[in-house]
């Protein structure tokens, strides 16, 4: 990718001063957090994992919290079962521990423990909760660094001058793909890219006219973004109709420009062929 | 955790005991090797962990995927709730056995080879560039927490974790060398990575002298002893929000270089003024010391 060009993605995004790290950021963004779905679902099940992150998903737009934190929580949560063993009981409370870490590393104002643990109705008590940030912290051995694939997505967004609908509804299917236990396979760089992908095409079926199918970004090959899409149209096609539905709700408003509501997305043949068994 | 970190590692000696905790240099079971296990602890609050531990420790953990030859490695972190008040961190780092004051003192009589000091500086600077890219002042560069390993490769230690203990040294009666400090430290102004710079200067000098630049005995005197050599600053670049007035010190003109350090050659000594300089804004950074013409003749002259 030329790095003039890349350094314009940087500027259309808000990172002007970086310039000169264009390189350098785009290693990062791409740089792999990849697990093995099996690793993450020893003692939970996917529809387990994604009842939690549901409820995150909640909580996380409930407190107003920054995009990052919700994929850092999410990233940390999958971390964390990869590692040890989670009981179902306190799945929720790993799911809180995470957020709350998520929270000291991306937030500037921290959520009170006492306000979180009101959002799981008494379930968990605040020292629950702080004793579940030391096993966190412990297990994972600090390692919470993460490159959340938002910035890979807005900069491919950028690259290819793509307008507030293909953004929005790509973020809704990349935060969709948090639910999905099989995503955790993917790297977050090809989520963002496939995520990106799907809604161009998503898109232009809406509007009618035919033409060549949008090209994959640049970075990847057709073959793995269509290995991811599957996964996303899945979950794009359930996501109104059954629960959870919080990812949902949240893209429906419009402030996210309805992007969940799209009757393209039901109506897509792309979506539908990609989505069969 | 606690009982895994006892079980992995085998302390051996101890290093040393600071404010903050006990280094113990120990062996690691499992690989044979002597590591230096240090002990910080911090206060526990209502919202657990403070937020600045454990974003710092994170950001440790991150420099380590870089692995920067001029950085000490930091192989395991684990966190151990002492009492529902305090936590223990033990941080696990690579153990050398020489600190530069240890490899100064042993070096023979007409003291170091000129490109050995061009060396050091190099790989010293190159450590703390990479820690300053990374939004991390250093605070404490002393010759005793930059290690040389045998075969002279330079790597910095007891960075970064400062800000943690930092709170409590005030309250107990450790006594930290005011040597290397930059006069906006010792005039307790605000101070960012040109403190670093500061410390680099007299750890420069003191390359060629083999004993410490200025050795004050409290802030004044330390400061005192600066001015004697780079002269009273300039009423302009004196801070505006310290307790300690310019006009308490008496007005004396700066001192040519070859006085403190007669084995420094002009380009050197130029090198060692930009460093010294008074005004934090105006010193140099560790990225341009770099660039320094001085550092850049690799070999040049002295065979």
């Amino acid at each position: 990718m030329p790095a003039e060009e890349l350094a314009q993605a940087l500027v259309s995004v808000g990172m002007a001063p970086e310039h000169d790290y264009a390189g350098d950021i785009f290693a990062l963004a791409m740089s792999s957090y990849v697990f093995r779905s099996w690793d993450v679902l020893r003692t939970v099940t996917a529809e387990m994992r994604a009842l939690v992150v549901d409820w995150l998903v909640q909580v996380h737009e409930y407190l107003g919290l920054a995009d990052e934190t919700l994929y850092l929580a999410v990233h940390l949560m999958n971390a964390y079962m990869a590692v040890a063993r989670v009981r179902v009981p306190t799945l929720q409370l790993l799911g809180l521990a995470c957020l709350f870490v998520a929270c000291k590393v991306e937030e500037s104002a921290l959520p009170q423990p006492a306000e979180l643990c009101f959002l799981t109705a008494g379930a968990f008590s605040r020292r629950e909760l702080l004793r579940m940030e030391r096993k966190l912290l412990g297990h994972l051995r600090f390692e919470l660094h993460y490159t959340s694939p938002l910035l890979l997505l807005r900069l491919l967004a950028a690259l290819d001058r793509c307008g507030p609908e293909v953004s929005q509804l790509a973020t809704y299917f990349l935060e969709l793909s948090l639910l999905e236990a099989e995503c955790v396979g993917f790297e977050p760089a090809l989520l963002a890219a496939a995520a990106l992908c799907l809604a161009q095409r998503v898109l232009q079926e809406e509007e009618g006219p035919r033409g060549a199918p949008p090209a994959p970004p640049a970075l990847y090959r057709e073959e793995e973004v269509s290995a991811v899409h599957p996964a996303l149209a899945r979950a794009a096609l359930r996501a109104g109709t059954a629960s959870p539905r919080a990812v949902f709700r949240k893209y429906a408003r419009p402030r996210r420009l309805g992007a969940s509501a799209r009757p393209a997305i039901a109506r897509s043949a792309y979506l539908a062929r990609a989505a069969a068994p | 955790m606690a009982k895994e970190v006892r079980a992995q590692y085998e302390p051996v000696a101890e290093i040393g005991v600071g404010a903050y905790g006990t280094v113990y240099k120990a062996r690691d079971l499992q690989s044979g090797k002597f590591v230096a296990l240090k002990n910080v602890r911090v206060q526990t609050t209502e919202n657990g962990l403070p937020l600045s531990t454990v974003r710092e420790v994170a950001l440790l953990k991150r420099l380590e995927h870089f692995d920067h030859p001029n950085i000490v490695r930091l192989m395991d972190v684990c966190a151990t709730a002492r009492t529902e008040r305090e936590t223990k961190v033990t941080l696990v780092f690579e153990h050398v056995d020489q600190d530069l004051k240890t490899y100064l003192d042993k070096a023979p009589a007409p003291g170091l080879p000129l490109n050995t000091i061009k060396d050091l500086m190099r790989q010293f600077l190159r450590g703390l560039d990479f820690l300053h890219s990374n939004c991390i002042v250093h605070r404490d560069l002393k010759p005793e927490n930059i290690l040389v390993t045998s075969n002279g490769q330079v790597k910095l230690a007891d960075f970064g974790l400062a800000r943690i203990y930092s709170c409590q040294m005030a309250l107990t009666p450790v006594v930290v060398t005011l040597w290397y400090r930059a006069p906006e430290v010792l005039l307790q102004s605000t101070y960012a990575t040109p403190v670093d710079m500061w410390s680099v200067g007299c750890i420069f000098a003191e390359m060629f002298r083999r004993k410490p630049l200025f050795c004050g005995n409290s802030e004044a005197d330390q400061l005192g002893k600066i001015f004697d050599m780079i002269g009273l600053p300039v009423e302009d670049d004196w801070p505006l929000d310290v307790a300690l007035p310019r006009c308490a010190f008496t007005a004396r003109p700066p001192q040519p270089v070859e006085g403190f350090v007669p084995e420094m050659e002009p380009l050197g000594a130029q090198l060692l003024l930009e460093m010294l300089t008074f005004n934090p804004y105006k010193r140099i950074s560790a990225y341009n010391a770099l660039q320094h013409l001085y550092l850049q003749d690799r070999g040049a002259g002295e065979g």
